[in-house]
C-alpha cells in the first residue's frame, strides 16, 4: 500500500509540474457549465478529433501513395495495393475516408447548433466566421482527397473541377495555375500537394477557432438563463473526452473492418465507365448544375450567396435574445437554407445520370422556400421571455441507479476490461496468423469496450463526489 | 476461435450478400451512438455541482487503488492494440511501381480502317488540348453509317470526347445515331459535332484525320 501511494504521489507531482510549466494551469481551474455537457455541444470536439485521426492516417498513407498516372494509372494501383495487400492498409484508409465524411457531417451539425442557438452573438462573431471558413476548407480538402483515388468517380470530379475553373473569368490563367497542363500526370501530384496544403490551412483555421473559444469562453445558455457550473474541466471532463475518443476510434476500426472503404472502377483512357456520383456534401450543388443553368452560376454564385448571408448573419440578426424563436430572420433563413440543401441533395441522389428539368427544380425550391418560410415565421411569432430561474429537478432523480452503479463501479470496469482483454487476445491470435480483417474487428470491439472501461473507472475515480 | 470466426463470416456474408450494406451501417451506428448517448444522458443528468456527496466518496474510496490499476491497464491495452497494427503495417507494407510515361508525344496512329466496322467508334488520346497546350485529351473516332457518310462525304470523323457542358466523356451510340454524354444526357451530331439536345451548347472540337495508303488512320491535330 505504502509503495503504491508514494508512486502515485510521484506521478501526481510530475503532472502538476507539467501543467504548471506548460502554462496550462488555467485549464485546471475551468469549470464546465451544465448546458455545455449536452450531447449537441460535443459535435465540434468530435469533428476536431476526426481532424487528428485524418492527419495521422494521412501521414501513413503518404508513405504508400504513388502520385503518378504513368502508362497504367499507377495512383489507382497504389491505392488498391494499399487497401488489399498492405497489412492493415484497409483500416487506415477506411478510417481516413470515414473520418473525412464524419468530420464534414459533424461540422455541419456543429454549425447548426451554433447557428440556431445564436452562439455567434457578440463577442463571438469572428469565431463563427472562422468556423465557416474551416468548414469550407475541409470540404475543399475532402474534394481534393477523393480525387486522388483516380477511379471513375475521381476522374469525373477532376473533369468537372477543371471545367468549372475554365468557365470563370480568367479561367485559362487560373487553369494552368491549378492544373498545369491538365494531364493526369500533372494533376495528381498537384492535387496531393494541395490536399495536404489545404489541410494545413485548415489546421491553422482550427487553431484560431480554438484560441478564440478559449479567449471568449463557451457561450452561455441560449434561453437566457444563468450558466450553472457543474464539473471541472481537468480531470473530469478531459477524461470523458478521452473515453469518447477511444470509443470513436474503436468504432471506426470496427466499421472499416466490416465495411472496407470503397474503391471505384479503375480509370483507363478509352474505356467506358459508369457515371460516378459526387460525394453527398457536394450533391446539392451538383443537382443545381444538373438543371442545365450556367455551371458557374449553379456551382459557385448561388452557393456563395447562400453562404454569404449565413456569414453576415451575426451582424444582421437583432440580438436582444438568442432564443431561436425570438430571431425571425435568422431562424427563417436557416430553415430555408437547410431545407433547400436537403431537398436538392435528395433530388440529385435520386436522379443519377439524368438531367433535372429546370422548371421542376424551380418549382420545388420555391415550394420548399415558401413552406419553410411560413413555418419559420409562425415559429417566431410569439416572443419567448428569458428564463430566469433554473428549473429545479427534484422528484425523479436517478439517484438509486447511480448509487447502485457507484457501489459496483469497480467490477463493472473490471468486467468490461476482462471482456476487452479476451477479445484483444483473440485479436492478437488472428494478428499472429496474419488474419488482418478478423484482427481489426476484434481489436476494434475490444477498444470500444476499453473506452467504456476507461469511462467507468473515471466515474468511480474522479466523478463520485459530483454524483447525486 | 473457430466458432467466432464461423459466426462472424456468416454474419458478414449475410450483411454483404443480401445487399443490406446501408442497413447494416445504419444498425451499427444506431447501436453504438444510441447506447453511448443514452448512457451519457443519464450520466450528465445525475451530476450535481458542489454536491460533494460524502457517501459516494466512501462507496468508491476503498476501491480507489484497484480502479487506478484498471485505468492504467486499460490505457496500456488500448496503446498495444493500436500499436500492433501500426507497426505491422509499417514493417511489412510494400509499394507498387510501374511505368511512368516519358512525356514524349505518342505516334498519332489510331487504328486501321479494317479494325472499325461502320456505325461504331474507337477511343484514343491526343497529346494536345484543343487550345494547343500539352495534355491528355480523350477523343473519339467514329466510322459513320453509310447514309450519313454519303451525306457528309467522308467515312471517318473524330471529335474531342470531352462534353462541352461539364467535361464528362461522350461516346457514340449507334442506336441513337448520336454522340451521347451520360452525365446529363447531352446529345451531339456525329456528322459535325454540334450539340443537338440536352444542356451542352457548344460543339465538340473536331480532330483532323489523315488516312494513308495502308488504311492506317492518324490524328493530325485539331481542325
Amino acid at each position: 500500500m505504502q509503495r503504491a501511494g508514494s508512486e502515485e504521489s510521484c506521478i501526481k507531482k510530475f503532472v502538476r509540474w507539467l501543467i504548471e510549466r506548460t502554462g496550462a494551469s488555467e485549464f485546471t481551474k475551468t469549470i464546465i457549465p451544465r448546458h455545455a455537457l449536452h450531447p449537441m455541444y460535443s459535435f465540434g470536439g468530435l469533428a476536431s478529433l476526426m481532424f487528428f485521426l485524418l492527419a495521422f492516417t494521412g501521414i501513413i498513407q503518404l508513405m504508400f501513395y504513388v502520385p503518378a498516372f504513368g502508362e497504367e494509372n499507377i495512383a489507382y494501383e497504389s491505392v488498391r495495393h494499399f487497401t488489399e495487400s498492405v497489412p492493415y492498409g484497409f483500416v487506415v484508409r477506411g478510417i481516413h475516408s470515414y473520418a473525412a465524411t464524419l468530420m464534414i457531417l459533424l461540422s455541419m451539425l456543429h454549425f447548426l447548433r451554433v447557428y440556431f442557438t445564436g452562439a455567434y452573438a457578440k463577442p463571438r462573431e469572428l469565431t463563427y466566421v472562422i468556423g465557416i471558413v474551416a468548414g469550407l476548407l475541409s470540404i475543399a480538402s475532402a474534394f481534393l482527397g477523393y480525387s486522388l483515388r483516380m477511379d471513375h468517380i475521381s476522374v469525373e470530379a477532376i473533369r468537372i473541377g477543371q471545367f468549372l475553373v475554365l468557365q470563370l473569368p480568367g479561367g485559362n490563367w487560373l487553369y494552368s495555375l491549378i492544373f498545369g497542363s491538365g494531364s493526369f500526370d500533372e494533376v495528381i501530384p498537384r492535387f496531393l500537394a494541395l490536399h495536404i496544403g489545404v489541410a494545413g490551412l485548415l489546421a491553422i483555421a482550427l487553431l484560431l477557432h480554438f484560441y478564440m473559444i478559449h479567449a471568449h469562453h463557451i457561450s452561455p445558455p441560449y434561453d437566457g438563463s444563468e450558466p450553472e457550473p457543474v464539473i471541472p474541466f481537468y480531470p473530469n471532463f478531459l477524461l470523458t473526452e478521452l473515453a469518447a475518443a477511444v470509443v470513436t476510434i474503436g468504432t471506426l476500426m470496427t466499421f472499416s473492418a466490416v465495411f472496407p472503404p470503397e474503391l471505384g472502377f479503375k480509370f483507363v483512357f478509352g474505356e467506358e465507365l459508369p457515371v460516378g456520383q459526387p460525394e453527398w456534401y457536394l450533391m446539392a450543388m451538383y443537382a443545381l448544375i444538373k438543371t442545365g443553368i450556367d455551371p458557374v452560376l449553379a456551382g459557385l454564385v448561388i452557393p456563395s450567396i447562400g453562404l454569404l448571408i449565413l456569414v453576415i448573419m451575426p451582424w444582421v440578426d437583432p440580438l436582444y435574445s438568442r432564443h431561436p424563436m425570438n430571431r425571425r430572420i435568422a431562424t427563417t433563413y436557416g430553415l430555408i437554407f437547410v431545407g433547400e440543401y436537403i431537398v436538392l441533395f435528395l433530388y440529385g441522389q435520386l436522379t443519377p445520370g439524368e438531367q433535372i428539368p429546370l422548371l421542376n427544380a424551380l418549382l420545388l425550391t420555391i415550394a420548399v422556400a415558401l413552406v419553410l418560410g411560413y413555418v419559420g415565421v409562425r415559429l417566431t411569432s410569439k416572443p419567448i421571455p428569458p428564463k430566469k430561474i433554473q428549473k429545479q429537478q427534484s422528484g425523479n432523480s436517478p439517484s438509486y441507479a447511480v448509487r447502485v452503479i457507484l457501489k459496483n463501479v469497480w467490477w463493472i470496469a473490471c468486467l468490461l476490461l476482462v471482456f476487452a482483454l479476451v477479445l484483444g487476445g483473440f485479436g492478437i491470435m488472428s494478428h499472429l496468423s496474419e488474419n488482418y480483417y478478423d484482427a481489426t474487428l476484434l481489436f476494434g470491439i475490444s477498444i470500444i469496450l476499453m473506452g467504456w472501461s476507461l469511462f467507468t473507472a473515471k466515474v468511480g475515480l474522479v466523478d463520485a463526489k459530483y454524483l447525486v | 476461435m473457430n466458432i467466432i470466426r464461423y459466426l462472424l463470416t456468416n454474419l458478414l456474408a449475410a450483411v454483404s450478400l443480401t445487399n443490406l450494406k446501408s442497413l447494416g451501417i445504419l444498425l451499427f451506428l444506431v447501436l453504438v451512438v444510441g447506447i453511448s448517448t443514452i448512457i451519457y444522458y443519464f450520466y450528465i443528468k445525475s451530476l450535481k455541482p458542489k454536491h460533494n456527496n460524502p457517501d459516494n466518496n466512501e462507496r468508491v474510496n476503498n476501491r480507489r487503488n484497484f480502479l487506478v490499476k484498471i485505468f492504467a491497464l486499460t490505457l496500456a491495452g488500448i496503446v498495444v492494440q493500436l500499436l500492433l497494427p501500426l507497426l505491422e503495417l509499417l514493417r511489412k507494407g510494400t509499394i507498387v511501381t510501374g511505368e511512368i510515361s516519358s512525356g514524349q508525344e505518342t505516334p498519332p496512329k489510331i487504328a486501321n480502317i479494317t479494325e472499325i466496322p461502320p456505325d461504331s467508334q474507337i477511343s484514343f488520346v491526343l497529346r494536345r488540348n484543343p487550345d494547343g497546350s500539352p495534355g491528355q485529351h480523350p477523343a473519339v473516332l467514329i466510322h459513320l453509317p453509310e447514309d450519313k457518310a454519303a451525306l457528309v462525304g467522308k467515312e471517318f470523323v473524330a471529335y474531342s470526347a470531352v462534353c462541352t457542358h461539364l467535361g464528362c466523356i461522350v461516346s457514340y451510340k449507334s442506336e441513337e445515331d448520336a454522340l451521347f454524354c451520360p452525365c446529363h444526357a447531352g446529345y451531339f451530331d456525329p456528322t459535325n459535332g454540334k450539340a443537338i439536345s440536352g444542356p451542352p451548347k457548344k460543339p465538340l472540337p473536331e480532330v483532323k484525320l489523315r488516312i494513308d495508303e495502308n488504311g492506317d488512320i492518324y490524328a493530325e491535330g485539331w481542325v
